[in-house]
């Protein structure tokens, strides 16, 4: 059961898939993106309250959720990498942080701007905006811990230890918006039952989701080429693939 | 829906928005390609260096792949 684990753990393994993934992750990204923002910037209709400045949702939203969703990818990627000491998980978690902190600022700054005509402010201190706030700070801190060790195995552990502590702020951003009095709307789409968004407005937006989550796998799949590179320079395989006479299989 | 350049007067919010998320987007392939060359070119210098350093007749490469 655990061999193709195992085998997927296996750097030249995982190199030569990377380099294939990102392909083909990306080609539907670039096609989801270009089919979402053509359905949410003209086929959309305006939002009764809101008119067409609504249709900042197509990229915060996004945004935001890819925000969490690679911060969560970190840690549990660091907590593998300190219980199994696999260092390819390490290699999978550092790779993530400035995704994830390049669409941290992109949720702020695209709330930002949609608040400013619905609020009436860029900003306010308010529980959603402050936890994602928090959340940037925490990609900050996790790539500027790393960047403080000399030795990699020590700047993998120490990181991985921020990154699952720092784990605790995701939660609070989802439901910051129920569990305080928040100027932040409410969730829009977890409400499974009934959804507080008609299908015409939905469909452009869950293939917005769809395509940041493809982009985000395949550049993921391109920065993790670089650190397995870094790491296995010692490798017959990885000296192989750098002179470009790469084994079979890796590419 | 009065077209792109006309959204009820918040022409200037949406392009902004849209753009910086453009600009993330954009900057995160350019930025991880970059990155990839960069390594591969100073991993390939590092080789190099290393090589030289060798005496002549000695094996190329140690350790094997693996974790």
């Amino acid at each position: 059961m655990w061999t193709w684990f195992f085998r997927l753990a296996s750097p030249p393994h995982f190199y030569a898939l990377a380099g294939r993934l990102s392909t083909w992750l990306l080609a539907p990204a670039a096609v989801l993106l270009v089919i979402g923002t053509w359905g949410g910037l003209i086929l959309a209709p305006p939002d009764y309250q809101q008119g067409d400045a609504f249709r900042i949702i197509y990229v915060h939203v996004p945004s935001a959720y890819l925000s969490m969703l690679i911060y969560v990818t970190m840690a549990v990627a660091g907590a593998i990498g300190l219980i199994w000491r696999m260092k390819l998980a390490h290699a999978v978690a550092a790779s993530c942080a400035p995704i994830g902190a390049s669409f941290t600022f992109a949720a702020l700054v695209t709330g930002a701007v949609w608040g400013k005509p619905m609020w009436g402010t860029y900003w306010e201190w308010d529980p959603r905006l402050t936890s994602e706030l928090v959340l940037l700070f925490l990609y900050f801190g996790y790539m500027g811990l790393r960047g403080a060790f000399e030795n990699l195995t020590q700047a993998d552990r120490a990181s991985a230890v921020l990154a699952i502590a720092g784990v605790v702020n995701v939660p609070i951003i989802h439901f910051s918006v129920i569990w305080w009095a928040s100027l932040h709307q409410g969730p829009t789409l977890s409400k499974l039952e009934a959804p507080s968004i008609s299908g015409d407005m939905l469909w452009p937006l869950l293939t917005m989701i769809l395509a940041f989550t493809f982009f985000f796998l395949g550049v993921l799949a391109m920065r993790v080429r670089a650190e397995v590179l870094e790491r296995e320079v010692q490798s017959r395989w990885a000296q192989d693939v750098l002179r470009g006479a790469s084994p079979v299989g890796v590419n | 829906m009065g077209g792109i350049l006309g959204m009820e007067g918040y022409t200037g919010y949406l392009v902004v928005a849209w753009g910086v998320t453009a600009l993330v987007v954009i900057g995160n392939v350019v930025a991880a390609r970059r990155q990839f060359r960069r390594t591969q070119a100073r991993l390939r210098q590092q080789l190099e260096r290393w090589s030289s350093r060798r005496p002549a007749g000695a094996r190329q490469v140690q350790g094997a792949a693996g974790d």
